[in-house]
């Protein structure tokens, strides 16, 4: 560690010499003569050496002597390279169109040319992401690069995202990307969320997406392996809009503004026919709806009270029948359209001395559900300055404040989906909430479940968010092929939540009021030499030394009363009942590493890699690893043998890699530790201490460990880029494999041994998979322009095996369904009771003409989907542009619980069919073999009282296909060009737009919005119950620059 | 200015070099909130809170086992499928954890936490609760893990024992339990004590009483020991002074009865009409505090397991309000148990332990009978005798121990003396044992295929 520290020193001092230098100068003008401001000018294969254009297109740079050429560019230009000659002056003149090589941001914020890299990286611009009409970066990222899985989890407005690339890489673990904003780590926390509860949001959520200007996704393996541990499952790198000049001044203030509607998409169908009831009769506050046929009957006038307002329900024979006909209600009349209006104005300023920038901006959001908010306000300054030709300086800050009412969902007796779907047709919800003694109106006369709109006026879970963002990095150009870069980040919040259920909840019945505060505090500190040279005439050198230093604190207090002594009043003092807790967690880690890159003739990449990381959270004795890359990169179409083709081929890669990456343990594995007790059940809340003014510990479930190991993952990239007719056709395709191993778990034990579970290194995981993407751009005049990106990804995930004696790990889900990572089977493998079949797979029917359950849990389905693709269209006319998003999940299950909930209730459609005539026949066999054809109805006594539904019988039937083709995003929009508007004084651009999201979804699954997850952004996906519906949203935006 | 650069950047690697050891610091990895170790008295509680919660009065156990004894009746939702002898092995994963993660591990640690810290008076309640704990677990399950179980990494894969083997390690435990607390000197003394506050002749008493108990099981297998033995023990604790083994709730809603709890947050339970046909027959004094009226009412009315009618009395103030008790073992059940040891040899005595056990009874429920135990038995106590009296024997324990395990226990034991009829809605016969685990099953290879849950235990003839 010191030696490596002393021969930086050397290498510091050593190149501190003089070598041969020129300076060159010049203009970088369009074709139409104007100078363009704040082009950037760079010398080829050492893009550190470079400045950008002047106010008058001017730039001045100094060059080694042996510098080949220099390399122009401009965004929404044809990048140009000129060679260097005798002549000091170079006048250059870009012609606008697409550029053949992009520089995209790397591990660590390093720039490289995509031409160099041995691995994939697929970018996404800010013009995509600002159309998208999308509240948050994640669902404006969602189908724009392939095998990234993003799962909107509730359609709540604020609800989390799940994130993942390439498929799960840990077993236990976090599985989503690191994310990092101009070179820092990013905290994206707080996205899982728990069975009863409000929709989590994610940190990741907080940034703006009109901020971004681009996104690089790296999907791991060599793409991150400089990023260290946090980034064993790939990095979502941002970089945020810095100052950029226009045309003809140097203030540049963007002004957009947007407004959206939404209204919830697909939900389940409801029963409509049969009133609440149980046994074909009508009993008032009775919790099922097996009730008489509504058109049979009539309302009763003197049956009226506070919860049957409309009246008792009698046939329409009955004297008594005077209140009128009883028609259903509609219960999902309580959603209500959502709006969202967001207004945004930066102003920025880029010259050789530097650039600023100021963004302000704020998001208000209405959700579908009564009383749903979710607010943003940020503020984003960011500056760097030119200190000397050789030293700059930059300082950048993001202030969020987030700003959320959410309302409860999910398994929980207070949530709004479980309350409205359960209520019978037959019952009026909406005609009050609340009766005059402050006591609940809901069908089941007070009892049962919360009325929805109880829910969402009288309990309410407010959550306040303050961030800050913010970085320092200087870098000084030691010599023309030294620089050092040292950067500085903090990424803090604050959040505040105040969660409370009013008296007469059902959840709660005597109150709740919780409150807590917690707060988060992450330091990134990078050290980076980096020494580029052309070693001769055919190959170049490039070096990245680096040391980092991250440490990640958490700590948080809560604090819940457990009834309210005066109604409505929520203050923590209003209670008999406080109990009140505190939890911290920190980690440091370090690293050190190296990256060299050798480059053949501008036709051969090879890069290695070697990082080493120490972790506080494994034992001393282990806390050190080592782990390498290499990557290879072939531009085959360098190849004399190529040149003749390069109208066709213009440009052609082979690309290899290897890398090993390590993944270190959660926080407090190593001991055994005691925890405060809570005796309890799975039915109720339990005991809380102190109690009777004693308190109690117990020890913890856990066995700590001091074996614990790094995880290991070993990747390997295989791809070739393609690209034709001078890019108008290009395809990426990309093969990789990756082995997890040692994998950290926390397996269940046999409680007999006095614990619950254990965290062992056993697992071992597989992911292999392709990813390719084509893009083509048949059509391009001046009038019309067409072109199109197919995003496709396939990925297979197998467990190879867990621990010794661990079949199978709980992931989450109920005992008659849950998720199971099982050796053998994918991860994220449903399970849950079956029918009895016989030897061939065919459901058994008996002798009564019904099925009978088999009470083993068996996989019946794997989340994950088969494939994912995605179709982005392009149509230019003129000024218009017209696209749209395709989105095709193909297959992955999920378990749809509501529907095997609403069967015992007689709640949903399919139950309908009830009556005497209804004659089903099951599809199966009977004991001897042969087809059943014995008719049966399906009425109460098999869905209420056998094996009917979710509650008393197999879930098999309820694990349904959730993949879906969706019309993810639709645009159109009229850019009034630059042409018009340069008569204009001050206008330099302005565009409309509307944007529609998920207008059209196309879907097997029969309950809301498969896209969706109950225990929000966590391993455990693919559980459906009671979820809030997801939403088609309507958006109108303008967009102008000055 | 390149040389105060340069300085700049030496200062920076050397103040980064310099930090390396220190930032990687191990005792970084110390979770702050939680203790590695912890004194006596804070494990005692912890032990008693579970026990009492989750197992003793638990609503995994005392719930469905009332339901099946027809004391409750499960009117929706999964209480109505288990009224109805619906019970797999996902339905007891978390009372096999508090039985032995919680309950069991812990009452370990502290036997040998009193062990190295010379307290044999916490060693012996320590002992006395560890023994209980695997008495309520094997009258569920017969053959459970012990000898190999509580040793963390080191045995992954207890081995299940005989319940033969078990009822012995109980007895050992309880007699070791006995010797600890009769030693003359702990350096620690009891402390975090809900249930007798640190006495140590009570918990000799309750070691006494829960022998007597575990000895009476067996009465099956061979009468004449098991009797011998039972009233041995119960007339060592009665001699003892006995008073009800209990654990108290409390009033706020976090502190709560289990019960309770239950009715609170579910319901879905209400008194069975086999026990309110019973004590409404008798005019039993106990009834208002065993069940509330009916709704709209001013009776009591108990649904019988086909009409599942939620509108007849819950169970009452005395068992399901916040603060009742759960009993771990009530005077009552001493008394009874002394009586049905000694009914073969002094029937004389054996009525007046009934009377005791009845009058014991009344007492623990804050119940003041007036006459009316003194009238009852002289009316049908007095007056049988025989098998008869025999089955009035159990038919007042069924009523006095409402809501234990107890009266399951003793239905398989006396293969249904009160001759209760099955659920007419159930696809089998009475259950006899509990499933094990699913978590048992899937973790624990040696865990034992228990066939159905109608399969008789090892004491159960």
């Amino acid at each position: 560690m010191k030696k490596l520290l002393l021969l930086l020193f050397t290498i510091v001092m050593a190149t501190s010499g003089m070598i041969a230098q020129k300076m060159v100068h010049g203009t970088v003008t369009d074709d139409s003569g104007s100078p363009l401001i704040g082009a950037s000018v760079v010398v080829k294969d050492n893009p550190n050496v470079g400045t950008i254009t002047d106010i008058d297109g001017k730039f001045q740079l100094k060059v080694d002597a042996n510098a080949k050429a220099l390399v122009i560019s401009y965004i929404g230009f044809t990048t140009q390279e000129v060679e260097l000659g005798a002549s000091d002056e170079i006048n250059v003149t870009l012609t606008s169109g697409v550029q053949l090589e992009d520089v995209v941001v790397t591990a660590l914020g390093i720039k490289k040319d995509q031409k160099k890299l041995g691995y994939a990286v697929q970018k996404v611009g800010s013009e995509e992401i600002e159309k998208s009409g999308a509240v948050d970066v994640l669902s404006a990222l969602n189908g724009k690069a392939s095998n990234v899985r993003i799962t909107r989890t509730s359609g709540a407005a604020g609800g989390a995202s799940y994130i993942e690339i390439r498929g799960a890489a840990s077993l236990t673990q976090d599985n989503q990307p690191l994310f990092v904003v101009d070179g820092i780590p990013i905290d994206n926390s707080n996205g899982g969320g728990g069975y009863a509860g409000v929709a989590p949001t994610n940190r990741a959520m907080d940034l703006n997406p009109e901020d971004i200007e681009s996104i690089n996704v790296l999907k791991g393996g060599a793409a991150t392996a400089l990023y260290g541990m946090r980034a064993a499952n790939g990095a979502i790198v941002i970089t945020t809009k810095k100052g950029s000049a226009a045309k003809t001044k140097d203030w540049n203030v963007n002004y957009s503004a947007s407004y959206g509607i939404s209204e919830i998409s697909q939900v389940p169908a409801l029963n409509t026919k049969f009133a609440q009831g149980y046994g074909g009769q009508w009993y008032s506050g009775i919790f099922s709806s097996w009730g008489p046929r509504m058109d049979t009957c009539a309302y009763s006038l003197a049956g009226k009270n506070d919860f049957d307002v409309h009246g008792s329900i009698v046939s329409k024979n009955s004297p008594d029948a005077d209140g009128g006909p009883v028609t259903p209600f509609n219960q999902f009349d309580f959603f209500q359209k959502g709006a969202m209006l967001n207004n945004y104005i930066s102003i920025s300023k880029a010259s050789d001395k530097g650039s600023f920038f100021l963004s302000l901006s704020n998001s208000k959001n209405k959700g579908t559900i009564p009383n749903n908010t979710y607010d943003k306000n940020s503020i984003k300054l960011s500056s760097t300055t030119n200190l000397t030709d050789k030293l700059t300086f930059t300082a950048s800050a993001n202030f969020i404040n987030t700003a959320a009412d959410k309302i409860q969902q999910g398994s929980n007796t207070s949530g709004v989906m479980l309350g409205l779907m359960r209520t019978p047709p037959s019952f009026d919800n909406a005609a009050g909430y609340e009766l005059p003694d402050g006591r609940q109106r809901n069908y089941r006369g007070g009892g049962g479940y919360d009325n929805p709109y109880w829910t969402a006026n009288k309990n309410l879970f407010n959550e306040n968010v303050n961030r800050l963002i913010g970085l320092v990095e200087t870098k000084y150009q030691l010599t023309d092929n030294l620089s050092i870069l040292y950067r500085l980040g903090l990424d803090t919040w604050t959040r505040r939540y105040k969660d409370y259920l009013a008296v007469y909840s059902r959840t709660h019945p005597s109150g709740l009021n919780s409150v807590s505060h917690s707060f988060k505090r992450d330091f990134n500190s990078d050290l980076m030499l980096n020494y580029n040279k052309k070693l001769t005439s055919d190959i170049g050198l490039d070096v990245v030394l680096g040391h980092n230093m991250t440490e990640r604190y958490y700590n948080g207090v809560s604090s819940t009363a457990n009834d309210l002594v005066i109604p409505n009043y929520y203050n923590l003092n209003n209670t008999t009942d406080l109990v009140a807790s505190e939890g911290t967690s920190k980690i440091r880690r370090m690293g050190v590493f190296g990256d060299v890159t050798l480059d053949f003739r501008s036709m051969l990449f090879l890069e290695l890699t070697g990082r080493n990381d120490w972790s506080t959270t494994l034992p001393e004795k282990n806390n050190s690893f080592f782990y390498p890359s290499v990557n290879l990169g072939f531009v085959f179409t360098e190849l004399d043998a190529f040149s003749g083709m390069s109208d066709i081929l213009s440009y052609g890669k082979l690309r290899a890699s290897y890398a090993v990456i390590a993944h270190d343990a959660p926080a407090y594995r190593t001991l055994t530790y005691y925890y405060k007790a809570s005796p309890g059940d799975g039915w109720t809340d339990g005991i809380t201490f102190p109690f009777q003014g004693s308190n109690a510990f117990t020890l913890g479930n856990t066995v700590g460990s001091n074996d614990l190991r790094p995880e290991k993952t070993t990747s390997y990239e295989f791809g070739i880029d393609l690209k034709f007719f001078n890019n108008r056709l290009g395809l990426d395709a990309a093969y990789y494999n990756n082995k997890g191993e040692d994998l950290l778990l926390s397996v269940d034990i046999a409680r007999s041994t006095g614990y619950s579970s254990m965290f062992v290194n056993a697992g071992a995981m597989t992911n292999k998979g392709i990813e390719l993407t084509f893009y083509a751009n048949p059509v391009k005049t001046s009038l019309f322009n067409w072109d199109f990106t197919v995003n496709f990804a396939k990925n297979n995930n197998l467990v190879d095996k867990l621990a010794d004696g661990v079949e199978n790990i709980y992931l989450g889900g109920f005992t008659s369904a849950q998720v199971r990572a099982e050796a053998g089977e994918a991860y994220r493998t449903i399970y849950t009771y079956d029918w009895t079949r016989d030897d061939n797979g065919n459901v058994i029917i008996y002798s009564d003409g019904f099925p009978r359950g088999d009470y083993s849990l068996y996989p019946v389905g794997s989340v994950d989907p088969d494939f994912t693709m995605s179709y982005l269209n392009n149509f230019g006319i003129g000024n218009f542009n017209f696209s749209f998003l395709l989105d095709w999940k193909k297959g992955g299950k999920m378990w749809n619980g509501t529907r095997g909930a609403l069967y015992y209730f007689g709640a949903h459609k399919d139950t309908e069919t009830r009556e005497e005539g209804d004659k089903f026949v099951f599809d199966g066999v009977n004991e001897n073999g042969e087809k059943n054809t014995i008719e049966v109805v399906k009425d109460q006594n098999w869905y209420l009282g056998g094996e009917g539904s979710g509650f008393t019988g197999p879930g098999v039937d309820f694990i349904e296909d959730a993949g879906w083709v969706r019309l993810r995003e639709l645009t159109l929009s009229y850019d009034l060009g630059k042409k018009m508007l340069k008569n204009t004084k001050y206008v330099n651009s302005l565009s409309i737009y509307f944007t529609g999201r998920n207008l059209w979804l196309k879907t097997p699954f029969t309950g809301i919005d498969p896209e969706t997850n109950l225990l929000g952004a966590s391993n455990a996906q693919g559980l459906e119950y009671f979820n809030m519906p997801g939403t088609k949203d309507f958006v109108f935006g303008v967009k102008l620059g000055l | 200015m390149k040389k105060i650069i340069k300085l700049g950047i030496f200062t920076l690697m050397i103040a980064l070099i310099s930090s390396c050891s220190k930032w990687i610091d191990p005792n970084i990895n110390i979770d702050p909130d939680a203790p590695s170790e912890v004194t006596m008295e804070l494990l005692v509680p912890s032990i008693e809170a579970n026990l009492a919660y989750a197992v003793v009065g638990g609503n995994d156990v005392t719930r469905p086992q009332a339901m099946w004894m027809q004391q409750l009746t499960g009117i929706a939702r999964q209480s109505e499928a288990q009224g109805r002898y619906l019970f797999r092995s996902n339905n007891v994963s978390n009372l096999w954890s508090t039985i032995y993660a919680s309950v069991g591990m812990d009452a370990t640690q502290l036997i040998k936490q009193a062990a190295d810290k010379a307290s044999p008076h916490v060693a012996g309640v320590a002992k006395v609760l560890l023994a209980l704990d695997l008495g309520m677990a094997t009258d569920m399950w017969g053959d459970i893990p012990y000898s190999e179980a509580f040793n963390g990494k080191d045995n992954l894969t207890p081995a299940f024992e005989s319940q033969k083997d078990i009822y012995k390690s109980i007895g050992t435990l309880l007699d070791g339990a006995i010797s600890d607390l009769s030693s003359s000197a702990s350096a620690v003394d009891i402390g975090g004590d809900f249930i007798y506050g640190g006495d140590v002749q009570d918990w000799i008493n309750a070691a006494n009483a829960l022998k007597a108990r575990y000895s009476i099981h067996l009465s099956e297998l061979d009468a004449n020991t098991a009797y011998a033995a039972a009233l041995a023990s119960a007339n060592a604790a009665l001699d003892g002074g006995f008073s009800d083994m209990k654990f108290d709730w409390a009033t706020t809603e976090t502190g709560a009865n289990p019960l309770y709890q239950f009715m609170r947050d579910r319901g879905d339970v209400v008194m069975g009409s086999t026990l309110i046909d019973m004590l409404n027959e008798s005019n039993d004094p106990r009834l208002p505090a065993l069940a509330t009226f009916a709704d709209d009412t001013t009776i009591y009315i108990g649904s019988t397991m086909t009409a599942l009618d939620a509108t007849a009395s819950k169970p009452g103030p005395a068992v399901a309000s916040n603060e009742s008790p759960t009993f771990f073992m009530m005077k009552a059940e001493v008394y009874f148990i002394k009586a049905e040891a000694e009914m073969g040899t002094d029937e004389a005595a054996a009525k007046a332990d009934i009377k005791n056990a009845m009058n014991a009874s009344m007492e623990s429920y804050g119940v003041d009978p007036g006459t009316w135990v003194d009238d009852y038995y002289t009316a049908n106590i007095d007056t049988k005798s025989g098998a008869e009296l025999k089955k009035e024997l159990f038919k007042q324990k069924y009523i006095a121990l409402f809501y234990q395990q107890e009266v399951w226990t003793d239905f398989r034991r006396t293969n249904n003396i009160l001759g209760l009829t099955a659920n007419p809605n159930a696809d089998k016969d009475f259950p006899a044992r509990y499933p094990y685990a699913q978590s048992s099953i899937d973790y624990n290879p040696n865990t034992p295929d228990f066939g159905t849950i109608t399969n008789k235990l090892w004491w159960d003839k």
